[in-house]
């Protein structure tokens, strides 16, 4: 059984913070927000596909999210995802979590200090 | 199965999606256990997503055949994302709103039905009646069998328990079927699942409260009636979201059903629907055979001018108590005469109130006697008579309630006359229309099925 990469780990646990974060400024469909995620890490990663679909509808389940079915300005009508005021204190929840998690990461990465 | 033609996205303009991709929606659409409409939005959603996907990647160079492998294979496979997004669906506060917002619709669904099994029930109450009439009765009968017999069946306590039964039954098919619509549609749980849940609570739920907490006047019909509240429920919250009867077969059918059950309940509570009453000839065989019977209860007093000293004034039969009442024969209650000189004779007057059985004494004749199985009164109550004036008494006779059935009782006077012997007062035939009425039940379902009869 091959093991997932530690990517792959950290792109699953991270997506409802990576989608809650590029729905932050604008309403987006499904497609629109794994190419805004990829476009913002300068393509150094995008979260799986078929993690994406499951971690929005978790996300609108949860109310963080409301959905609607909207025409599109370049085609047929589509799922717009907007974010609620509880999608925006989940995304400050998971905002301050990320910054502690990563600088704890940060630390233990770089080591013992003298100080 | 899950047709990208069925979304609520699609648009005839669209690009009709590669084989590949369609199989892949199906595979998806199958493996999702959720209510239709949001599988039928989830396929839209990722019939979508395909478009775009395949349209990207071919903008990088890729044939359409691979660009449609390579968008299947970012998505990844379509039983896990099935499985993946079922469970994003199915969260804690999703199956609260769906159970609460599905006993509102069911309670709002109750009334309505209710109201709407109140018009059908009369409607086919009347249709009974006039179907029966004119089945069972002789054409010349008819009128006569119909409206009276209309009028009897409204009094009947028990037919009243079913009429209200069967009109519950409409109230909770209706309310089966909204409350698993909206619990399934807002729970986003299997709808197979949640129509099992709403069958299995409801029906236990009915079932408990008709069997051992409602109390209603009760017979055999109405019995049956109200345990059949509770069936109905579960065969509506089992039933498919769409009715598969086809019309007008099926119509024709439940409506044939509903008036044969009706027919048969009207016809079982009704007495003159079992037959046209014979006519009892009084002759004096019949009579004397009669009085034999009445012999047993006590020894008639000897007759004060050709009649019974006492005579009945009309009785109740209510729910577990008779209420009775008898008056001399004397024109003129306030002036005693020869039947309260009689009367005055007597100490320890009382009621006596006997299980009856039909006494058939030749074929024209159909009678009423104590019930041979019984030598002493089921129950008893003082008649006070006023020791001055011999005016009408009354007196309540209880039954116990929850132990005996729906039964005929004969109600007698008796006392204890100079002699120092019981004897009976009142011949109960001559005022009572020919025979006893029945005492009806009230009580629990299970009440009734552990009372003796």
């Amino acid at each position: 059984m091959r093991r997932p990469s530690i990517r792959t780990q950290l792109l699953k646990g991270t997506t409802p913070l990576l989608v809650l974060t590029v729905l932050r400024d604008s309403e987006l469909y499904g497609y629109e927000i794994a190419q805004l995620i990829r476009e913002r890490s300068g393509g150094a990663f995008a979260p799986g596909e078929g993690s994406l679909y499951p971690a929005l509808h978790a996300l609108e389940a949860e109310g963080a999210l409301q959905a609607e079915w909207r025409e599109s300005d370049k085609g047929p009508k589509r799922r717009y995802y907007r974010i609620t005021d509880r999608g925006g204190a989940l995304l400050a929840e998971h905002e301050a979590e990320w910054a502690s998690f990563a600088r704890g990461v940060a630390r233990t990465v770089a080591g013992p200090t003298n100080a | 199965m899950l047709e990208p033609d069925a979304n609520p996205s699609s648009s005839p303009d669209e690009t009709p999606l590669p084989a590949e991709i369609d199989e892949y929606l199906r595979r998806l659409g199958a493996a999702l256990d959720l209510p239709d409409h949001v599988r039928a939005e989830i396929a839209a959603e990722m019939a979508d997503h395909f478009r775009d996907s395949i349209a990207a990647i071919e903008s990088e160079g890729l044939e359409a055949d691979r660009a449609a492998r390579e968008a299947i294979a970012r998505l990844g496979n379509p039983t896990e994302l099935a499985a993946e997004l079922t469970s994003a669906h199915r969260t804690t506060r999703r199956l609260l709103a769906g159970a609460a917002g599905g006993v509102f619709q069911a309670t709002l669904g109750a009334a309505g039905g209710w109201l709407l099994g109140m018009v059908i029930v009369a409607a086919v109450f009347c249709g009974s009646a006039v179907l029966s009439g004119t089945l069972l009765k002789p054409p010349t009968d008819f009128v006569l069998a119909s409206i009276p017999g209309l009028r009897d069946a409204l009094e009947s306590l028990p037919m009243a328990t079913a009429l209200l039964a069967w009109a519950s039954c409409v109230a909770a098919f209706v309310a089966a079927r909204r409350g698993v619509a909206v619990s399934t549609r807002m729970s986003r749980r299997s709808p197979t699942a949640v129509r099992r849940i709403w069958a299995v609570a409801g029906f236990a739920t009915l079932f408990v409260a008709a069997v051992f907490i409602v109390p209603a006047p009760q017979n055999l019909v109405s019995v049956l009636s109200l345990l059949a509240v509770s069936f109905v429920f579960a065969t509506g919250a089992l039933m498919s979201s769409t009715p598969r009867m086809s019309f007008p077969r099926g119509k024709v059918v439940a409506a044939i059903g509903i008036l044969a059950i009706l027919s048969a309940s009207y016809y079982a509570n009704v007495p003159g629907w079992r037959g046209t009453p014979r006519d009892i000839a009084n002759t004096p065989q019949a009579h004397a055979a009669q009085l034999r019977e009445f012999d047993r209860v006590a020894p008639a007093w000897p007759y004060v001018d050709g009649h019974p000293v006492l005579m009945e004034g009309g009785g109740l039969w209510g729910s577990g108590v008779i209420t009775q009442a008898v008056g001399t024969m004397d024109p003129d209650p306030g002036t005693p005469g020869p039947a309260a000189q009689a009367l005055s004779l007597f100490k320890d007057l009382r009621f006596e109130a006997w299980r009856a059985v039909r006494f058939d004494a030749s074929p024209d004749i159909a009678e009423w006697i104590p019930d041979p199985a019984y030598s002493a009164p089921y129950a008893t109550a003082p008649a006070d008579f006023n020791s001055v004036q011999f005016g009408p008494a009354h007196a309540e006779v209880e039954f116990d309630v929850g132990r005996v059935r729906t039964t005929a009782w004969i109600v007698f006077v008796t006392g204890i006359g100079p002699d120092g012997r019981r004897y009976r007062l009142n011949e109960p035939e001559f005022n009572m229309g020919g025979g006893p009425l029945e005492s009806s039940f009230t009580g629990t379902i299970w009440q009734w099925l552990t009372a003796s009869t």
